[in-house]
Parts: structure tokens; sequence; C-alpha cells
């Protein structure tokens, strides 16, 4: 049986089938994205002065991702337009440039940009402790200047240390074993440092800390696999950062907007008390509600790259091939939608893009 | 390959090229306007205010070109722009939902 209406429009609305379907989608994903940054806006707006992170995006390589998503549309285009003038080969051309540059632009954000952000450890500092790491925060200038409030010192996570007892040596020694981490002995005093090598390490010592090894084992214990949170023994004392250049020198006013310096390493050291830290944490979605929303819009964004990327990589295969030489003008309406939801991916990222790397 | 070029050729090939032609023009305006957002957010000149309103202007010209003329919806059957108005609407709603909430006079209660 045929189905009607691939090719030719219907005369009542003037449009063919696939034309109806992929608007019908946009029109979903349309809501789907507002959903999700209209719940951005309402955490963005109701932050207090000041809490709201600033410049954690390298906006280099956002304009650049940009400028590649935007220069992969106009490939786009220059496929459909090949495929409707039967040049087949070129049409092949533009669309196999079009997958590379939508590859380019996923490499970027998954191994530049989201891992600089993996491997980025930041401690908030409690608001009455401020004063104490002035040099690092500077506040002073930031307030002449009118910049809002620093209260993170933010780097690589080199070390932490940690106040241990010896009931703490069945969680601690083997998890120190497996992350493959260099623990010195502790000390006399019982503080033991550990050099932590990746955030998943370091998330896996946070954990231990939060657990008893009683409670696994103890019999009164309704649920014994349930973990509990330990109230006293182990417990961070310290963490020592290797501090990112707006941290060593805050009062530099090429740090003003630190967005177009990016988030670079000055090799100094910090060692920063943990009763005087509010919140610890790597750039991971747990870091802030800024980061939260930004990894599940770009994710989500990035999931409709890999299925436009997908649909392209299938209009490459021999099979598409076929479809094409069996009737050119069905092929070039399905290259036709597959461009128009491009350029609808093309338009999540207008939006993503100043919200969270210029605003 | 061969593909077999003539089969079925397009009586419009002019119209085509004209439609890619009008398409690179809205690309390299769209790098512009990225670049425009991007300065007027930087540049040391101006009230932040002002730089944010120039960054949501440039903003707002890239995503009218992109649905209007890259997704071509300015010329799209009035099929379409009937159902999107409904789209509209429910993202314009959900806004205002938020912006309601913002200024909840009851907030801090649970």
């Amino acid at each position: 049986m045929e189905i009607a209406y691939v090719v030719k429009p219907r005369p009542d609305t003037g449009l063919w089938n696939a034309k109806v379907a992929i608007w019908l989608f946009l029109a979903s994903e349309v809501m789907l994205f507002g959903g999700l940054f209209s719940g951005y806006v309402f955490e963005r707006i109701g932050a207090q002065p000041g809490m709201w992170p600033h410049g954690l995006m390298d906006v280099r390589w956002g304009t650049l991702n940009t400028i590649i998503l935007i220069a992969s549309s106009i490939t786009a285009v220059f496929a459909w337009g090949a495929v409707k003038m039967r040049r087949f080969n070129e049409y092949r051309l533009w669309l196999g440039i079009t997958v590379l540059l939508g590859l380019t632009f996923l490499c970027i954000k998954i191994f530049i940009e989201y891992n600089a952000k993996f491997n980025h450890f930041g401690v908030f500092i409690k608001q009455d402790k401020i004063s104490k790491y002035e040099a690092n925060l500077g506040n002073d200038y930031a307030a002449k200047k009118g910049l809002p409030p620093r209260y993170e010192i933010s780097g690589d996570l080199e070390e932490v240390k940690i106040d241990r007892t010896d009931a703490d040596a069945s969680i601690l020694d083997p998890l120190v074993r497996s992350i493959d981490a260099d623990a010195e002995p502790q000390d006399s005093q019982g503080i033991q440092t550990i050099k932590i090598k990746s955030w998943h390490d370091y998330g896996a010592l946070q954990n231990a800390l939060l657990i008893t090894p009683g409670a696994v084992t103890n019999p009164e214990e309704k649920d014994p696999g349930k973990w509990v949170r330990k109230p006293d023994g182990a417990s961070l004392v310290s963490y020592t950062i290797k501090m990112d250049t707006i941290n060593s020198d805050p009062a530099n006013p090429k740090y003003d907007r630190p967005q177009l310096a990016g988030r670079v390493n000055s090799g100094e050291e910090k060692t920063v008390k943990a009763s005087d830290v509010d919140f610890a944490s790597y750039f991971t979605p747990n870091h802030s509600t800024f980061l939260g929303s930004y990894y599940l819009i770009t994710i989500l964004h990035a999931l409709h790259i890999v299925g436009g990327l997908i649909v392209f990589t299938y209009f490459l295969l021999p099979v598409s091939v076929r479809f094409y030489q069996r009737d050119p003008e069905h092929f070039a309406n399905r290259v036709e939608v597959s461009c128009i939801y491009w350029h609808f991916v093309d338009l999540v990222w207008m939006f993503a893009f100043p919200v969270f790397y210029l605003l | 390959m061969s593909t077999d070029p003539e089969q079925g050729a397009p009586h419009d090939a002019g119209e085509v090229g004209k439609y890619v032609k009008s398409q690179i023009k809205v690309g390299l305006t769209l790098m512009v306007f990225i670049l425009v957002a991007v300065t007027a957010a930087f540049f040391p000149v101006g009230s932040p205010g002002g730089r944010m309103a120039a960054v949501c202007i440039a903003g707002l010209i890239n995503v009218f070109l992109v649905t209007a003329v890259s997704m071509h919806l300015k010329t799209e059957r009035k099929t379409i722009t009937q159902f999107l108005v409904f789209t509209v609407i429910f993202v314009l709603v959900l806004f205002g939902l938020t912006m309601l909430a913002h200024f909840d006079s009851t907030a801090g209660r649970h």
C-alpha cells in the first residue's frame, strides 16, 4: 500500500506528512526546553544577591562552539540544496562536513568544557570567615568596582587532611588502596594526608567519611546494610588547592570578568581549613544550581545533536543511496525535515549560549 | 557513485540556489550577532543592565533569523503557524507562572 502525501502536499493543508510531523515534534520540544529555561529563570532571579556563580564558563570555547554549530547549519542547507539539484556527490560531501562539525561541537563540549569542569574544585567560604581569606577573594576590590562578592576559592584539589581514629581503618584504608591514592601515614595527632587524583576519588572519600563502620555489622541495627551518617570520628581537616589565578591575584582587573580570562591555574597552593568552609565540590552538577541547570540543559542539547548526527549518518549509508535512486524528491523531503530539526538544535543553543555564558 | 543526477531534476533549481544563498547570508549574520553579543557582554562601557539588554537584543535577532528564515517559518503554511501559536502561548504562560511564583508574597512559608 502506498502512503499518501509523502512527496506531494495534501491539497487542504498544503503540507506533506513529514513536514507536519517535524513541526508537531518541534512544538513539543519547544515546550520541553521552555519548561527547563523557565525553571532556570526562576532559580536565577530568586538567588540571594551575590550568591549566583559568575565566571565558571569559558566564553572562548562557548563562542567557538556556537560558530561551529551555525556553520553546520549552513552546510546542512548546502546538502539539501545539492540533493534538490540532484548532485548526489556534492550532497554527500556537505552532509559529511555537517556530521564532522556536529562531532567537533560534541568533542569540545565533552573533552574540553565538561572535562575542565569535572577536574576543577571549589570551596565556598563561610560568610563569617570571608575576611580571613581576603587576599584570595578580593572582596574589598570587588566592592570598589561594583562587582558581585566572591565566596569561592577554586582550582585543582591537591590533597585533603583527615582526622581519623583506628576505628576508621576498616573503611578508609581499603578505600585509599582502591583509589590508588598517595596516603601518608598518620602524624602524631592522628591526621592523615591523602593526595586526591580525581573528582570521583574525592566523592568516594567524602562518602566514606559519612558512614560508620559499626553500622554495617551492628546486629541491633534493623537494616544491617544501611549506611548511617557518622556522628563523630574521621572528618576532613583541610583542603589544599592549587588556586586559579582569580584567587591568587584577585585584585587584577583582568579577572573582573573571569569568563574571558578563563580559569587558569596559578600553581600557587592554598590550604583552607574545613571548619571555614560552607560547602566544597568539584564543578559537577552538585556544585550549584547554576551548574546543575547548565549540565541538564546542555547535556539534553548534546543528546539532540547526537540524534541529529545519527539521522545524518543514516542518510550517508548505502541504504539511503538506494532510497535516493528510487525516489529523489521523497529523499529530498526527508533531508529537508532533518535540516529543520538541525536548525532547531541551533536555535536552542542560541538561547543557551547567552543564558549560561554571557548573562 | 553514479546516482543518475538527471532523474527527477527539479524545475526550480534557480530558486533552490537563491534559497541556499540566503542561508549563507543568514549564517554569517548569526555569527556577527554572536560576536556582537559577546562583545556587548564584556565591553567595559555602559551599565551592566545596558550590556544585558544588548546581549538579549542580539540573541533575539538571532532567534528570529533562525526561526523565520532558516526554518522558513516566515513562508510556511498557515496550518503550522496556527498550531505553533498554541506552543508560544504555553511557553508564555509557563514563564508567567514563574514570575507569579517569584513575586509571591508568601515567600519563605512552607
